[in-house]
């Protein structure tokens, strides 16, 4: 009985800790306009599912079975990835409020913690997912192709393909919290990689989201009414560029037909994911900073030396006088302050992962193939990879202050909007054109003066967008989650409209640079309007 | 050198969202030398303190420096603060010199002058030894003299420190409660704590406040003369503590072999048997000070 309270007590105070922040107010915003975006009008130009030609488009009619397991589908996709950032911050706050060391002292066992903030991370995705039932029930409304609502049939996608896949990625995310090598930036940037690389693999032997057994039965419903459907590509997602006036057919699909296999793959994902919140309690450190010391790090503090260091005598032994600075002391100099800002990325970057020496070898390795490698392969994969390396030194810019309390010192010193808020951008643009010169100056070296530009404004960009990012949200997630995707989408497959590196074929004779280089505009007056605010807030 | 004073007029704040003020109508004109800030947690002196740091604006009233609001100009005063906040942090994998460099940079201090300035704080709050050490290694104490030396990195005019001998050793804090008696002089130094001993030593006027409220505004000789006679020595048995606690307001309890002896604070005598003490000390002027107030207030 007493585990069950304090299971009851961890995942109320941590649920209403989650859901009464603003970051979550704005989550739930962007799931509503998800939920919006997911039932596309007959006439827009974007689809999310159903079966296309530059002709015709076929899907279900939005009846309840159609748009409840066609939102379902969608939100199970988008949370997945999404939903691991909104909640993947449970132990970590528990880290830094100190409470941790006080839960750490109680009788609560580590796996009634584990479990107690999986549930919490359940309840806060479950309700992203009421919010867009709710909104998908008046997206039937408004379509307006069928104004007879089946609750149950809605709901059944929601509950029996969706939940369990929520259950999956809150034991996930606390397992993540609680392997001292994942939590953080390095998981975060992990995590997205996993989904993107990880779920098409997946897919093919397990249908983790119900994708293929609903698709299948769509299919066949389509196929009943409409033959030559099977000539037609399937779209799942979000498949833009369809011409407008485009002839739609639609058809009656039944609903999901929940079989035993169906079921039996729901009930794998909950236990999978019991087992993994259980197993996260192995293991655990229980926030004792002295079991956190990774392997190889140096050795955790030394406390009978420090002592020796404090209990000296210090009255009698050192009388100092302090020299007044005078006004020659008082000169402000922009150079101090971004070499200072400059030593504090680096010094940072000392206890990353990936970073510090090991990574300072892989950037200058990959400096050095980006200047001597045929231009295409250097553009095409030493850039994006050089460009990878930093993302968890960028996605500290704009949110040190707050994330180590540092904001009463740094934002009460003289015109720190004007000469630090500068200095860590142009701190974050010096890290981009170092790691990223050897491509440029391969370029350089055959007359590539475009693509020379267009990594100019690559440069610039990557920081502003990280900047703004962090003093928006006040979090380095942000940025990592979004830098991974648009890096892995633009660059890496090659979509021209987010190729921000100007490494795709053809986008820099299409001026795509030009778009990010006003976004990089619009991004660092964002920052500063946002720095301005966070100093004058009071 | 021109003697530059702080005034603080008819400053409140009231957090947002809420009819609970922080601070109601404070006026303080404060000149050189040592203002001790005294009052309860939760007075108000932390939020007075970041108003006048630039952090926290006022909802009504202004602070003015050298006759500038400080909310409109605020550049006006920080280039001339030193600050060491309640609760601040550190970055963990920068060592003493690197992060006091950082902030040298940030405060405007020339590099060659921050050379020299950082190695005497250092001497100063006596981490040279420690100074290479990663400050995510330091212990509290020592996190907190580090707070020390960047608030006096660019020499500040103005010193605004709040509860800064929390978590010092005793030696640390005589040590501090020095350091301020010496950089006095012409600055504006602002003490801020609920320790009255560190008041005691250092500071040359107070300033009690409470519930956001200005009480006492005096200096220690006349905080302590608004006492004379009103402290009390009194012996009870061990099984009177309790009713004694209840009726007296009780400032010091010593066990002695004939009973406890015990000071009570208060405007007659709490029995018979109570002699008037012939020293009161300033932790009981401020116990009376808090509780006359809050007596008016109540009744």
């Amino acid at each position: 009985m007493n585990r069950l309270r304090a299971l009851w007590a961890l995942m109320r105070a941590g649920y209403l800790n989650k859901v009464r922040t603003y970051r979550f107010l704005l989550v739930l915003v962007l799931t509503i306009v998800a939920g919006y975006v997911f039932v596309p009008a007959p006439d827009a130009d974007y689809v999310t599912l159903g079966w296309g030609s530059s002709t015709t488009f076929y899907r279900g009619a939005y009846d309840s079975a159609w748009i409840g397991a066609m939102v379902a589908l969608l939100t199970g996709l988008f949370l997945a990835l999404a939903g691991f950032y909104v909640v993947n911050d449970s132990v970590r706050r528990d880290e830094e409020t100190r409470v941790g060391q006080i839960i750490a002292t109680t009788p609560l066992s580590n796996w009634v913690y584990t479990l107690g903030n999986t549930l919490c991370n359940f309840m806060v995705l479950s309700t992203m997912n009421a919010i867009i039932f709710l909104t998908a029930i008046g997206m039937q409304l408004i379509r307006g192709e069928e104004l007879a609502i089946n609750l149950g049939v809605m709901m059944a996608p929601f509950l029996g393909l969706v939940l369990p896949v929520m259950f999956l990625v809150s034991a996930v995310a606390v397992m993540f919290e609680t392997r001292p090598r994942l939590k953080g930036g390095v998981g975060n940037v992990a995590y997205a990689f996993i989904w993107m690389f990880s779920l098409p693999l997946l897919s093919e032997s397990f249908d983790l989201f119900g994708i293929d057994a609903v698709l299948s039965s769509m299919g066949a419903a389509g196929l009943a009414r409409y033959p030559e459907i099977a000539h037609n590509s399937f779209i799942l997602g979000y498949g833009w560029g369809f011409p407008v006036g485009r002839a739609l057919a639609t058809f009656t699909w039944q609903g999901i037909q929940w079989t035993t296999e169906l079921l039996r793959t729901r009930l794998l994902l909950v236990g999978a994911a019991t087992v993994i919140s259980l197993l996260s309690s192995v293991g655990f450190s229980r926030f004792d900073p002295a079991r956190e010391v990774r392997k190889g790090d140096e050795a955790p503090l030394d406390i009978l030396d420090l002592e020796e260091v404090e209990t000296r005598p210090v009255l009698q032994s050192i009388q100092v006088q302090l020299r007044p600075l005078g006004e020659k002391g008082r000169q402000f100099r922009f150079g101090s302050m971004l070499w200072a800002e400059c030593r504090l990325i680096l010094g940072e970057s000392r206890d990353l992962p990936f970073l510090g020496m090991y990574g300072s070898a892989v950037a200058g390795a990959l400096i050095i193939m980006g200047l001597f490698l045929p231009l295409d392969s250097a553009r095409g994969m030493m850039l994006p990879l050089a460009w990878l390396l930093p993302v968890l030194i960028w996605s500290k810019l704009g949110t040190r202050e707050a994330r180590y309390r540092t904001d009463q010192l740094v934002f009460s010193s003289a015109k720190a909007l004007q000469r630090q808020l500068p200095a860590v951008w142009m701190a974050g643009v010096l890290l981009a054109l170092a790691t990223g010169s050897g491509v440029a100056l391969n370029m350089a070296l055959n007359g590539e003066w475009p693509g020379v530009l267009a990594w100019g404004v690559g440069a610039l960009f990557i920081p502003s967008l990280a900047l703004c990012l962090g003093v928006w949200t006040g979090s380095s997630k942000t940025f990592e989650f979004i830098y991974s995707l648009l890096w892995y989408i633009g660059p890496l497959n090659q979509v021209e409209a987010l190729d921000f590196m100007g490494v795709v074929p053809g986008s820099v004779k299409a001026g795509i640079w030009q778009h990010y280089a006003v976004f990089t505009l619009v991004l660092f007056v964002l920052a500063f309007i946002g720095r301005r605010w966070q100093i004058q807030r009071g | 050198m021109r003697l530059l004073r702080l005034l603080i007029e008819n400053v409140s704040k009231r957090y947002k969202g809420s009819d609970v003020y922080a601070l109601r109508d404070l006026t303080l004109d404060i000149g050189p030398g040592i203002l001790g800030l005294l009052g309860p947690n939760g007075a108000g002196k932390s939020t007075l303190m970041r108003i006048i740091a630039t952090i926290t604006r006022p909802t009504h009233g202004a602070v003015l420096w050298d006759g500038a609001d400080i909310s409109e100009k605020p550049d006006e005063i920080r280039a001339v603060l030193g600050y060491l906040p309640q609760d601040f942090g550190v970055y963990p994998n920068l060592n003493a010199d690197e992060f006091l460099r950082y902030m040298a940079a940030i405060k405007g201090v020339a590099p060659e002058a921050a050379k020299d300035r950082i190695d005497d704080l250092l001497a100063f709050v006596n981490l040279t030894e420690a100074r290479k050490r990663p400050l995510g290694e330091y212990s509290g104490g020592m996190k907190q003299r580090i707070g020390i030396a960047q608030a006096l990195l660019n020499d500040p005019r103005v010193l605004i420190v709040d509860e800064p001998t929390v978590g010092l050793d005793t030696e640390g804090r005589v040590r501090f409660r020095h350091l301020l008696a010496e950089l006095a002089g012409d600055r504006v130094v602002i003490l801020s704590t609920h320790i009255v001993s560190d008041v005691e030593a250092a500071a040359n006027d107070i300033a009690i406040i409470d519930r956001g409220r200005l009480l006492v505004r005096s200096s220690p000789e006349e905080l302590l003369q608004s006492v004379e006679g009103k402290v009390w020595d009194w012996v009870i048995p061990s099984a009177g503590l309790t009713d004694a606690k209840q009726s007296h307001l009780i400032s010091s309890i010593v066990r002695r072999g004939d009973g406890l002896h015990t000071r009570v604070v208060a405007e007659t005598s709490p029995a018979d048997e109570a002699r008037p003490s012939s020293s009161p000390t300033l932790e009981e002027a401020y116990l009376y000070s808090i509780s006359s107030h809050r007596g008016a207030g109540d009744g």
